[in-house]
């Protein structure tokens, strides 16, 4: 067997810049002390980022069934006709999921670019 | 049945299948390609693709049927499907993808750096591809019987056949494009019926979903019974009946219960969440309900496959909430053809046979 299996390419993080991230990248490259501390910092950002809108489904989403064991006029309820477990199962919880999403989706994304700023600044 | 239509429409989006997935031959050249698309899938149509390939027919002839007949506690599958989505969105998509690695196992034992590791997620791979086949291929033969009166295995073998050549053929780029289809022919196709089905609904004068003696017939239906079973009429006498033998309700009967088929009556109990029906209903059972649905979508090798595809992290994540979207916008219909159903197609309560609702 002469091939070699594809290369994998490990990426930190791509195309958070336009700019030029040759020497961001190198920066990374070079697996400095530093580097490696701010690197683990943003991935410890993005877990508890992720951990904190987890609970707020948890709460949110997964506390609806205790609801309904614990308070049973809440399960009769009826809003426009159609029963409280109805609308908000069927119906408010994939919007609900939805919005958790793109706040995640936005807020990581912020915390990336937090983190190439601080990694260029010594350019300046 | 007799719908001139069904043969046409099955054969044309056959066709369309192959056609899309053989335009995705041209693009199979490297490994990258074939396994990966060459990382060059936009968010959008990965999103759809992934859409396409989950909201199978479990997801919408499934979930139809559970809701006719259980009611609202099976809600929690939709829900717990999404939620696995969003888990999916959190911890999953932006380091799987920027991993680097082909696949899954692959992905494993770059990691945790064992090869061992590597054999062993490729047999769970393997297995949790074969379970997920089994219902497909119900589901396929199933619609196939139901909706053409076709035999069940012709169903089976012409979705097996068809995918087969596709995938061989065109790898990831193939399948991407064509699943990507298939899920707004899939929303299409499902929403388009339900809006005119709830425009008859009002029409009707909005019949009562949960009338309080229970699930009533809405036209005059006559049951062939297959089984011996014992029946238990509106009005709580029980009748026992044999093969062979025919019942007659007219519109207005009550749909009796049926011994050998397990399924919510009351309409107290259909309505409200932690009725007192089955064995082991209950808290716990809705949150391992719970905890099984999102889990399982968390991990389905599949799908995690898929953010490979995409051109880096960032994409893989916005790939993933376009996903959440375009799932839970689907979820909204199948819960409208099971409360619908429970009106329209009452007599499928008796055979238990609720997926062909939809």
């Amino acid at each position: 067997m002469t091939t070699s299996p594809p290369r994998r390419t490990r990426i930190v993080l791509a195309d958070v810049t336009r700019h030029d991230t040759d020497h961001t990248r190198a920066e990374l490259a070079e697996q400095t002390q530093v580097g490696e501390a701010l690197v683990r910092g943003l991935v410890r950002a993005q877990l508890a980022l992720a951990l904190r809108l987890a609970l707020v489904v948890a709460i949110g989403l997964g506390g609806l069934p205790l609801l309904f064991a614990v308070a049973p006029q809440v399960s009769g309820a009826e809003l426009f006709g159609v029963g409280l477990p109805w609308l908000l199962l069927g119906l408010a919880a994939f919007p609900f999921l939805a919005g958790v999403g793109w706040a995640y989706a936005r807020l990581a994304e912020r915390n990336e670019q937090d983190f190439v700023a601080v990694v260029r600044r010594p350019e300046r | 049945m007799g719908n001139p239509y069904v043969v046409p429409a099955i054969v044309a989006v056959t066709l369309i299948t192959v056609a899309i997935g053989s335009y995705g031959l041209k693009l199979a050249r490297t490994t990258s390609d074939f396994l990966v698309a060459s990382r060059v899938v936009s968010p959008t149509w990965n999103a759809a693709a992934i859409g396409g390939e989950y909201l199978s027919a479990a997801s919408f002839l499934g979930v139809a049927g559970l809701i006719l007949k259980y009611g609202v506690e099976m809600l929690w599958y939709p829900v717990g499907f999404a939620a696995g989505y969003l888990a999916l969105l959190l911890f999953v998509a932006a380091p799987l993808r920027r991993s680097g690695a082909f696949t899954l196992p692959d992905f494993c034992e770059v990691r945790l750096g064992s090869r061992r590791l590597r054999k062993l997620a490729t047999a769970f791979v393997v297995f949790i591809g074969w379970l997920y086949l089994v219902p497909q291929l119900q589901g396929a033969g199933l619609t196939l019987s139901t909706v053409a009166g076709q035999p069940y295995a012709l169903g089976a073998l012409l979705v097996g056949g068809v995918v087969t050549a596709n995938v061989a053929l065109g790898g990831m780029r193939a399948i991407t494009f064509v699943q990507a289809f298939q899920y707004w022919l899939k929303l299409t196709a499902l929403a388009v019926p339900a809006i005119f089905l709830i425009l008859h609904w009002q029409a009707d004068g909005r019949p009562e979903i949960t009338p309080p003696q229970g699930p009533v017939f809405r036209a005059a239906t006559t049951v062939v019974v297959e089984r011996p079973a014992t029946l238990t009429l509106g009005d709580g006498s029980q009748v026992t009946v044999e093969r062979d033998d025919r019942l007659s309700f007219v519109a207005g009967d009550p749909v009796p219960k049926v011994s050998t088929v397990d399924a919510t009556f009351g309409a107290a109990d259909w309505l409200l969440p932690g009725g007192d029906h089955g064995a082991d209903r209950g808290l716990f059972a809705t949150y391992s309900l719970i905890l099984a649905t999102f889990l399982g979508t968390m991990g389905l090798p599949h799908v995690l496959v898929r953010f490979y595809t995409n051109p880096d992290g960032n994409a893989a994540r916005r790939t993933t909430l376009v996903v959440l979207c375009l799932v839970g916008l689907f979820y909204l219909l199948p819960t409208l053809y099971g409360a619908l159903g429970r009106v329209y197609t009452p007599q499928l309560l008796m055979t238990g046979r609720t997926d062909a609702v939809v």
